[in-house]
């Protein structure tokens, strides 16, 4: 399924989480995965747990920002 | 006759003859009504288990029931799941089924995860709980006595009549987020056109709340698609959102209390004698710390100390004296359990390097696998698989994969900078590099690990420990596994 962090669009495996999400994104942008994993907001500015379940075309917010 | 829940809700639905109830008792009790009635409920969703949080959380509930003694008490669903005392349980997520019962919860959502006991034990659940399970999109299969209602309503001392419904969300596989196994036999229903024709139970009640296990963004969905003035409240779960604020989407508010207890959502719902409903809600932290019910203090312990966790599930015939061999161990478990050709785990993902030769227990398992990752399933070719072996020899800080079902050979410059990762057979033999494999792995892994390749993967939506458990407690006897040898690392080319 294809989510988007921050304005990244990631192709990630059905059933993926919050966490898994935000770990890709970290991955596709060729850097080292942090522990613990920044906070992350949905599209409405809420706070969702890294274990939430995520949706075809879920779109997250995490404070970090990658060079394109 | 096979029992079809939606079915026999819109059956109801025209018998009730809901279109024609707006001048009927329902609307009279309003009419008649000449002060505000308040209905107040306390929400929480995804407990997942959390077992240790309950002693608080009872009190917090005694605490308001003191101040609300009518409040109602409702789960958006995901009771089950995230901690072995209750997952691995002798009648397995039964512990959260008692403490619900005992904290006198009112009503649950389905959740994915309340599969996840197996249809056996969730048959008993719906049939112990002493509260009602509610879910509007699924039809279990031919018999199963699967005590779940499509709605439910529930009138209140003070004549407010609330009606709840839900809809649990499904996957693009067009099931829960459960293994597939745990719902054969049953029919799912799109969520979103299942909740458009319940729009009529608004008339069967003074108010109307969907305790729904969707994940926020399909309650806005929800939401959007209601007419006007039908819902008053959706009550969610499912994507663990923390809803500290008011959130009006098209004039209905949504809820959502994080997850695992940390938080539970108190609402206030005024239905004013003109019918008008004023709506509040204030997000209150639960947590560990503060006074506790000491009845559930005292159950809690009790299935803490379950000595079942450090019973024998398997023998070790030799000792297990490194990551390797308890990474072999891991992976075999995950490839016998799942059916894949080939299993992988990072070497993060091993957490002991010690067995003792002798009696295996289930949280040995959870000793050397403590992370809670769920296995994904991959359709990958030979090339593939190799590239992922590249990339992840960075990113383990040159440290190889664990294989089962093939074995690798790693070709490593002077400078020790990967040159290639050979796979071979078991046999030694060079692996077909066209093939497709089922290859299974930890979610860790499926999420970091950049490679190219053309399935983006599935989770079975089962722990890689709960996989390693079912396979020992099958396998009984451990071979030694002192001898095995399937990751070599030189600078020679094989030919």
């Amino acid at each position: 399924m294809k989510v988007t962090v921050n304005k990244t669009e990631i192709e990630i495996f059905q059933g993926a989480t919050v966490g898994d999400a935000i770990r890709a994104y970290y991955s596709f942008h060729g850097q080292r995965v942090p522990s613990p994993l920044p906070e992350a907001e949905d599209a409405y500015g809420n706070r969702v747990a890294h274990d939430g379940a995520l949706t075809e075309g879920s779109r997250l917010t995490v404070n970090v920002s990658f060079p394109d | 006759m096979k029992k079809t829940i939606l079915l026999s809700l819109l059956a109801l639905l025209a018998l009730a003859g809901c279109g024609s109830s707006k001048s009927g008792s329902v609307k009279t009790v309003s009419e008649k009504a000449v002060a505000d009635r308040e209905v107040i409920l306390l929400a929480v969703n995804d407990m997942h288990a959390a077992i240790d949080n309950f002693p608080r959380f009872a009190f917090m509930v005694d605490s308001l029931r003191a101040l609300y003694p009518d409040m109602l008490l409702v789960t958006a669903g995901d009771n089950q799941t995230g901690n072995p005392i209750n997952d691995q349980f002798q009648e397995k997520g039964w512990p959260m089924i008692e403490l619900m019962n005992t904290v006198g919860f009112d009503l649950s959502a389905v959740g994915n995860h309340e599969f996840d006991v197996g249809v056996n034990n969730l048959e008993k659940h719906t049939r112990d709980a002493r509260f009602d399970f509610l879910c509007a999109n699924l039809t279990p299969p031919e018999g199963m006595q699967l005590d779940i209602r499509p709605y439910k309503v529930i009138t209140l001392p003070n004549g407010i009549r609330v009606v709840f419904t839900s809809v649990l969300h499904l996957n693009n596989g067009g099931i829960p987020d459960t293994h597939p196994d745990n719902v054969k036999g049953f029919s799912f229903h799109p969520p979103l056109e299942t909740a458009k024709t319940l729009v009529h139970l608004c008339d069967s009640g003074d108010l109307f709340v969907m305790l729904n296990h969707f994940g926020f963004e399909g309650d806005v969905e929800v939401a959007k698609a209601m007419p006007p003035g039908t819902v008053h409240l959706i009550i969610g779960g499912h994507s663990h959102t923390k809803v500290e604020k008011e959130q009006i989407h098209n004039g209905i508010m949504i809820t959502q209390a994080e997850n695992k207890l940390k938080y539970a959502t108190l609402i206030r719902l005024t239905v004013r004698p003109d019918g008008q409903v004023a709506r509040s809600m204030q997000l209150l932290p639960v947590g560990k710390v503060g006074s506790e019910r000491a009845d559930i203090r005292a159950m809690v312990d009790e299935y803490n100390n379950n000595p079942m966790l450090r019973e024998k599930i398997a023998e070790a015939t030799e000792a297990f004296t490194s990551y390797e061999q308890v990474g072999y161990l891991m992976v075999d478990g995950v490839r016998g359990a799942t059916g894949a050709d080939i299993a992988l785990t990072n070497p993060g993902g091993v957490r002991i390097d010690h067995l003792p030769k002798g009696d295996v227990s289930v949280l040995d398992v959870y000793s050397m696998d403590p992370f809670g990752n769920d296995v994904v399933l991959f359709k990958l070719t030979g090339n593939e698989i190799r590239a992922l072996m590249l990339s992840a020899f960075e990113l383990d800080e040159h440290q190889p994969i664990y294989p089962s079902g093939m074995h690798t050979r790693y070709l490593l410059a002077d400078d020790g900078t990967l040159k290639d990762v050979l796979l071979l057979t078991t046999a030694g033999d060079k692996l077909d590099m066209d093939r497709v494999y089922t290859v299974a792995m930890n979610s860790y892994m499926a999420s970091v690990y950049r490679y190219e390749h053309q399935d983006p993967g599935t989770s079975l939506f089962r722990p890689s420990a709960e996989s390693i458990i079912g396979y020992l407690r099958e396998l009984q006897k451990i071979p030694s596994y002192q001898e095995e040898k399937r990751v070599f690392v030189n600078n020679v080319q094989l030919n």
